[in-house]
């Protein structure tokens, strides 16, 4: 079986994108209208809220990413999966509730609707979709390389192709990306999630139980290795030190709440009671994800400094090379399934909202009005936006990076005080959230480009994304404070009441 | 509401003067170094806590975590007994916080207890921090219907919806007549 390690990889991720197709023409006949492809219907039940929420927070950053950094930093990042249960708690209590209230009640398909909803101003709406867009062309670029550069490897190794191509590559996981997406809208969307959540979950599972076995002693055995050569990276804090692992607390922490590719999905909830189970069942599947950040990157570093593998070249090599060193081929085949599936979900998701924000927003903000026929208008720049930004990705590297890092960031910043807070405080104004947009565009823009010279390092590696959450926080809430209140609508009120 | 949110303002206006202060001060420059021989794997310094004074780690960390018990309570009905539970609950999570400081001192000082696979302070915040929430979220949802969403307010929701929708539908007719 070791022997055919790469052909056994091969055909788990051909299987995966196979049902990918599937699931597209599966959803084709369940998506009639612009509420069915953005927020599909408002019928998803429980379960499928629930992964789709986990599969689209998780991405290629929770396979890749994140042992990178657990690898060259120690537990530094253990400040960010520390914030799974108590960041979906405040999603739960800031936006869960108010989000899927108010969408059902405006009929709401996007953010950006709900934000024009509440503050009834439309330059609310296109500050929203601006924001939105600009992180999402980041995000989606990034994912686009990131199942590129997989599906690269996966090719090369099997040796189906004699060095494929990277434009080849972005061309195949492109294609069967924008197929489940334009066919099936959100509505495939969601259930490829459930698929990609469940082969998350199972792969993290068997991937620790590897790791626990690579060293007699276990994890004891790593953390011991790892404190041994360095304390600060066996320690709570990491490298990043003491006031860097509580900034990321703290912009993971909050940030979540402003994430739009997570907070949509409680649009598409079908009924309020079953908010109840979501959050919980959601964190669990993300818990056990977890253990595969933790424990590959832990493991990969013991093994590094002990001489049980050369040296990476790059932190993010951690995660595929544990998986074709030292795991079983099978095991291997479906944790790169998974890997495929964790950026493949995050992207369809980013896709649909990016589209919402171009064909539903912005001439709703600018016209007054929608475009006739929505339902075409989506597909079709739901195909061009993919382009684009595959574009991005294959020819503006340096792009992909700051934009890329730039998103979480600004997300929180910019929707945190104007989403999460605004629909719960009725203080908050227009003024206030196009203030806090304009800041957390500025704040991250600013910090991470430097204006043209190079990043801002702040004191003790705090994130840029936690300064720029508190500039914002801190002028939406002096502003409302400060400025007369706008009129809510009636109905919007009324509901913000309950 | 408007009490939390000038708590709140008052948690992220202690939080941006620290930052402002550090960054005033030229202080926080050090950081991680590529490691000797393995590098891109860094090494850190200070056992990681790289020169920031104890006074600024106690209140930047208790700061932040007082924004998360702000935003924790809201969506809660006034006066439901989960309020109270949930503040009981946050004293008790800043104080693990102080626990998890008083064991990295002891663990900088050369301490190497490790519990369940971590060093002592990483398993505070593996076990501690990390799952501790799990109390409060359970307990949310024991007491959705109480506390968050129940019958009555599925009740209200719809009457305004269905409100909503008659004004709509008689204010479109009237536009197009």
């Amino acid at each position: 079986m070791e022997a055919n390690r790469a052909l056994i990889t091969l055909l788990a991720v051909g299987a995966y994108l196979a049902l990918c197709i599937g699931v597209g023409l599966w959803s084709l006949r369940r998506t009639k209208s612009t509420s069915d492809f953005f927020v599909a219907g408002r019928t998803l039940g429980m379960f499928v809220t629930a992964f789709a929420i986990f599969s689209s927070t998780m991405s290629g950053f929770g396979f890749v990413g994140g042992p990178g950094l657990m690898y060259s930093m120690g537990t530094s990042s253990i400040w960010i999966l520390g914030t799974i249960v108590i960041s979906n708690i405040i999603v739960l209590n800031l936006v869960a509730k108010r989000i899927r209230m108010v969408s059902e009640l405006r009929e709401c398909v996007s953010l950006p609707d709900v934000a024009a909803a509440r503050y009834g101003k439309q330059s609310v709406r296109a500050s929203v979709a601006v924001v939105i867009l600009l992180g999402v062309l980041g995000y989606l670029a990034t994912q686009i390389l990131a199942m590129s550069i997989v599906l690269q490897g996966v090719l090369a190794e099997a040796g189906v192709l004699e060095n494929p191509s990277l434009a080849l590559c972005v061309a195949i996981s492109c294609s069967v990306l924008i197929f489940y997406s334009v066919t099936g809208g959100i509505v495939a969307s969601v259930y490829t999630d459930v698929i990609q959540g469940v082969i998350m979950v199972v792969a993290s599972v068997l991937v620790f139980a590897t790791v626990l076995g690579t060293f007699d002693g276990g994890l004891t055995e790593i953390s011991r290795i790892v404190a041994a050569d360095d304390r600060a990276a066996g320690g709570p804090w990491g490298t990043i030190g003491l006031v860097g692992g509580l900034a990321w607390f703290f912009v993971f922490g909050i940030g979540v709440a402003g994430q739009p590719h997570i907070i949509t999905k409680f649009m598409m909830l079908r009924r309020m009671k079953e908010l109840r189970y979501v959050i919980p069942v959601g964190v669990l599947a993300y818990s056990f994800a977890a253990l595969l950040w933790i424990g590959i990157g832990f493991a990969m570093r013991a093994l590094v400094i002990t001489g049980g593998h050369p040296a990476l070249a790059t932190p993010d090599a951690a995660s595929p090379e544990f998986l074709q060193v030292f795991t079983h081929p099978l095991l291997a085949g479906v944790v790169f399934a998974a890997l495929l599936a964790a950026i493949m979900s995050t992207a369809d998701a980013f896709l649909n909202i990016g589209t919402a924000a171009i064909m539903h927003d912005l001439p709703n903000a600018i016209r007054g009005r929608s475009l006739g026929n929505e339902l075409a208008w989506a597909r079709i720049i739901t195909v061009l936006l993919a382009i684009s930004a595959a574009l991005v990705a294959l020819y503006a590297d340096d792009l992909v990076a700051l934009l890329g890092v730039f998103g979480w960031g600004t997300f929180a910043a910019g929707l945190v005080p104007v989403i999460a807070i605004g629909l719960n405080w009725k203080r908050a104004n227009a003024l206030a959230a196009n203030v806090a947009i304009a800041s957390s565009l500025l704040v991250n823009f600013g910090l991470r480009s430097g204006f043209g010279f190079g990043t801002v390092r702040l004191p003790y590696g705090v994130d840029h994304g936690a300064a720029a959450l508190l500039v914002s926080l801190v002028l939406f809430l002096s502003i409302s404070f400060l400025t007369k209140p706008d009129p809510i609508p009636r109905d919007v009120e009324r509901v913000m009441e309950l | 509401m408007t009490r939390l949110m000038a708590v709140l303002l008052a948690l992220c206006i202690v939080l941006l003067g620290l930052l402002v202060l550090a960054v005033v001060a030229g202080a926080g420059r050090a950081g991680p170094l590529p490691h000797p021989e393995h590098a891109p794997m860094q090494v850190g310094i200070d056992a990681g806590e790289l020169g920031v004074p104890a006074w600024a780690a106690y209140v930047a960390g208790i700061a932040m975590l007082g924004t998360m018990w702000v935003t924790m309570l809201i969506g809660f009905r006034d006066g439901h007994w989960i309020r109270r539970a949930v503040n009981a609950w946050s004293v008790g999570y800043v104080l693990l916080f102080v626990v998890l400081m008083w064991s990295f001192d002891a663990y900088a000082a050369g301490d190497t207890t490790v519990i369940l696979g971590f060093t002592a302070p990483t398993a505070l915040l593996v076990y501690g921090l990390t799952l501790a929430p799990w109390i409060p979220l359970l307990a949310i949802t024991g007491a959705f219907e109480s506390a968050y969403f129940g019958p009555r307010e599925q009740a209200r929701f719809d009457e305004i919806v269905a409100e909503s929708r008659r004004s709509r539908e008689r204010r479109a007719p009237s536009r197009e007549g």
